[in-house]
């Protein structure tokens, strides 16, 4: 799957939900309200036999019914392709969730979630890719469009300046992480907003400024961001390593191999590659 | 607070209730049907027809009613996630504990009610009460009760570990465990830390250690504390089963995710799961 600006905008619109209800709907609805109040109204049976005028109305009615049951069986589907991807995302499967976003970025989306959803693991699939360009068009569009919960809306705006940084357009990408640092969100937010100041730091040679406040940041990337700590564990070992503090290098070195292999943190953070040859990753038995 | 046997009270009387609104939602809809079939088959200048016609209107005046009422159960139950994620537990099992007490026409409202006040119960470590609440919860048939059934039952399951009952927790998470590969990741991440628990305080450590890669990999996944407990778990069942450089692995690992000593203070017979490794790692 190529993910291109084209892709993209398609994809947009392509899952945008319908904006209003099909007139079959109405149609079947006044039919049936149609055979059950006007007879009564009217004072007469419409010249209808009296079987008629019970099956009629009660057809319609089982077609009402068995439409709304098949509509919201096909949505079920729809949002199966959006957990899909989510969970291939979160295993790394990512030739699983290209698949899913696939083919199921052809349809609309009615929840306005599961389509930020689905748009957030395509993002996640283009940053897997290095292809932050893209990953930046998708966030921007899910922010201009407001397509999500708020929460995820704050994630989107997090993903966003972190794709900046990682693209290089560092000072876009230090004006969002300024204003974002200003306002008031939950720990677990403000974790990941401390880790990706910390590699806007270690990538503009900032080392000092990177280890200032240690113990804090410490304690904050451990609580908050379980295994992914092994990043900003791996930034410290490189900020510290570059101002010689190679003891304490080693040892943030061992930490963060110990929860992401080396492979994947030089793969993700190619200027961590000199480290993997001066210090020795955690070994890993299973 | 509420106690056990509030919950199991509470229990009795949502089952009653429950017949009760089956009972009523039969008996309206038979009224609106008879109204139906009324117009078809007797004379317009029947004089039953307008009688029927009043009966019929007012039986689904009285549905829209108990519906609109049910509703605001169902919002009421809604809004006490507000007060729970606020951290105003006690806030939130009063008005959960209004809300399963009030009369609704849906099954639905009662059940997530229900499963709120155990999920609040549990949060305040009032294990027993939140065991009873989820165990009528799970016995209830019905379509919505398989869907707040499965969180029911992984919840029950932590609370008879809680309560050193893990037998009583393995045969709660069994229907789920044996078709683990069906449920959702989230069901399955919310799983793997009571399972290996259940696992291990039942001596079950060749179970505890089988498809160990997946479980690490599903481990990985895990928030900060249940990452280190599924971790320090695994660490003791590898240990058990004389796999030692494995155990030391996860313990270390177990460490740099959290702190042990905060974990086993939180969760009740965890200490003691942990001591085989914790004490090996002492000396």
């Amino acid at each position: 799957m190529r993910i291109d600006d084209t892709f993209i905008h398609r994809a947009f619109e392509l899952t945008a939900p319908p904006r209003r209800r099909s007139f079959g709907w109405y149609f079947l609805i006044g039919i049936v309200l149609a055979f059950l109040f006007v007879p009564a109204l009217r004072g007469d049976d419409l010249g209808l036999a009296s079987e008629a005028m019970i099956a009629i109305p009660a057809a319609f009615a089982l077609g009402v019914l068995g439409g709304v049951a098949s509509a919201s069986r096909r949505r079920r589907r729809k949002r199966a392709f959006v957990t899909l991807a989510r969970e291939s995302v979160q295993l790394e499967k990512w030739e699983a969730a290209a698949a899913a976003l696939e083919g199921g970025l052809t349809r609309p989306i009615h929840s306005e979630s599961d389509r930020a959803s689905a748009f957030l693991s395509l993002a996640a699939v283009a940053e897997r890719d290095k292809n932050f360009g893209s990953a930046i068009e998708i966030y921007k569009n899910l922010l201009v469009n407001r397509i999500g919960e708020p929460h995820q809306l704050h994630i989107v705006q997090m993903a966003m300046t972190s794709a900046k940084l990682r693209n290089e357009e560092l000072t876009d990408g230090i004006d969002m992480l300024g204003r974002l640092e200003k306002m008031t969100m939950p720990l677990h937010y403000r974790a990941v907003l401390a880790s990706i100041r910390l590699y806007q730091q270690v990538f503009m040679g900032q080392f000092a400024d990177a280890v200032e406040n240690l113990d804090e940041l410490r304690e904050l990337v451990r609580r908050y961001l379980s295994t992914r700590a092994g990043y900003p564990y791996a930034l410290i070992a490189k900020a510290l390593h570059q101002l010689g503090r190679t003891d304490q290098a080693e040892r943030y070195w061992k930490d963060a191999t110990m929860l992401v292999r080396p492979e994947r943190l030089t793969e993700e953070l190619p200027f961590l590659a000199p480290l993997q040859t001066v210090y020795q990753a955690e070994d890993r038995p299973c | 607070m509420l106690t056990g046997s509030d919950a199991r009270q509470l229990i009795q009387a949502l089952k009653r209730q429950l017949i009760l609104s089956g009972a009523v939602r039969i008996l309206l809809l038979a009224v609106i049907a008879v109204g139906v079939l009324a117009t078809a088959w007797l004379a317009r200048d029947d004089a039953r027809l307008g009688l029927i016609w009043a009966a019929a209107a007012l039986a689904g005046l009285t549905w829209i009613g108990l519906a609109v009422l049910s509703l605001r159960q169902m919002r009421a139950a809604n809004q006490a996630t507000v007060y729970m994620a606020n951290g105003r537990l006690d806030l939130a099992e009063n008005q959960l504990i209004s809300a399963a007490n009030q009369f609704s026409l849906y099954r639905q409202g009662k059940l997530l009610a229900c499963h709120n006040l155990a999920v609040v119960a549990h949060g305040l470590r009032n294990f027993e009460a939140a065991a009873n609440l989820c165990d009528g919860v799970v016995a209830m048939k019905g379509r919505p009760t398989q869907l707040i059934g499965r969180t029911s039952r992984i919840l029950l399951a932590d609370c008879r570990l809680s309560l050193g009952d893990a037998a009583a927790a393995n045969r709660a998470l069994a229907p789920l465990t044996q078709e683990i590969s069906r449920l959702s990741l989230d069901d399955q991440l919310l799983i793997l830390p009571i399972e290996l628990r259940s696992k291990i305080a039942m001596n079950d450590f060749a179970g505890a250690t089988s498809d160990l890669k997946e479980k690490v990999a599903r481990a990985e996944l895990l928030d900060s504390p249940r990452a280190a407990m599924a971790h320090a778990l695994m660490a003791v069942a590898c240990l058990r089963t004389g796999d030692a450089e494995k155990a030391g692995f996860l313990l270390r690992r177990a460490r740099l995710y959290h702190d042990l000593t905060e974990l086993t203070e939180q969760a009740p017979g965890l200490r003691e799961l942990l001591e085989p490794v914790t004490s090996a790692d002492n000396n």
